[in-house]
């Protein structure tokens, strides 16, 4: 398992993307696959824009990407920073605390990762979005 | 959370397994760039053994161009293909435990691997 911890250094609070690997027999979006098989399950405890949580994603193949990222990623690393960018751009964390200000604002973003095996604090990036109300 | 993949013989009644996971590690394989990847990793049973008695290597794949270069029904000799999926893939590898392959098979600088002993 693989966790990738993303931090709001605004509001000084931290947000989880877990990856897991799997090996079950799915049903997705509504078909069912009959013969068990391996995926990737993403999950985040981030909220979407309207406040809902996101929805889970399946990845079978590199083809599974992010919304909005282009096919097929070039390997799982390329792969998951996608969905990084995809859970952060469109969390309501971006949103509510660039509404809330009459001026323009920052929020910045730092992350991290680690997997259940081993942990390393040597990988970070941050990328930063600011925004003004009217 | 991980997937232990069985491995029976029926011939001598043995047993091993393979335990496949997802994990992000900085890898010596690249260290080139000093940065955390994503792979799938092929850790076997602690006591499973080649059948000249060495022990097992783990194993990452960072992606589905990672091929094992094995023999087996995905990307074979094609070496240009990658694998269709993370399924693929996975059975690959563990093909590659189970049947091992010669060195320098379909690929050159390729390591010999003896089958898995049960």
């Amino acid at each position: 398992m693989a966790e990738i911890t993303i931090f709001n250094e605004e509001e000084n609070s931290y947000y989880t993307m877990t990856v897991t690997l799997n090996r079950k027999s799915l049903k997705q979006n509504g078909v069912a696959v009959g013969e068990s098989e391996y995926y990737l399950l993403i999950t985040t405890d981030m909220l979407d824009n309207d406040g809902s949580a996101f929805n889970n994603f399946i990845v079978k193949t590199l083809s599974d990407v992010a919304p909005g990222e282009t096919p097929p990623a070039t390997s799982f690393s390329d792969l998951l920073d996608g969905y990084v960018n995809y859970f952060v751009s469109n969390s309501a964390t971006v949103y509510s605390s660039s509404s809330s200000s009459s001026s323009s604002s920052s929020s910045s973003f730092g992350i991290s990762s680690s997997s259940s095996s081993s942990s390393f604090g040597i990988s970070s990036s941050s990328s930063s979005s600011s925004s003004s109300s009217s | 959370m991980s997937v232990k993949e069985e491995i029976y013989n029926n011939v001598s009644g043995g047993s091993s397994y393979v335990t496949v996971d997802f994990a992000n590690s900085i890898l010596t394989t690249d260290l080139s760039d000093a940065s955390q990847i994503y792979y799938i990793s092929f850790t076997p049973k602690s006591s499973a053994k080649t059948t000249s008695g060495a022990s097992l290597p783990v194993k990452a794949a960072t992606g589905l161009d990672d091929l094992v270069l094995n023999g087996s029904v995905q990307s074979s000799s094609n070496t240009s293909s990658d694998y269709a999926s993370i399924n693929a893939l996975v059975s690959d590898y563990m093909y590659d435990y189970i049947n091992g392959h010669t060195g320098n098979q379909f690929l050159s600088g390729v390591t010999a691997q003896l089958p898995l002993d049960f």
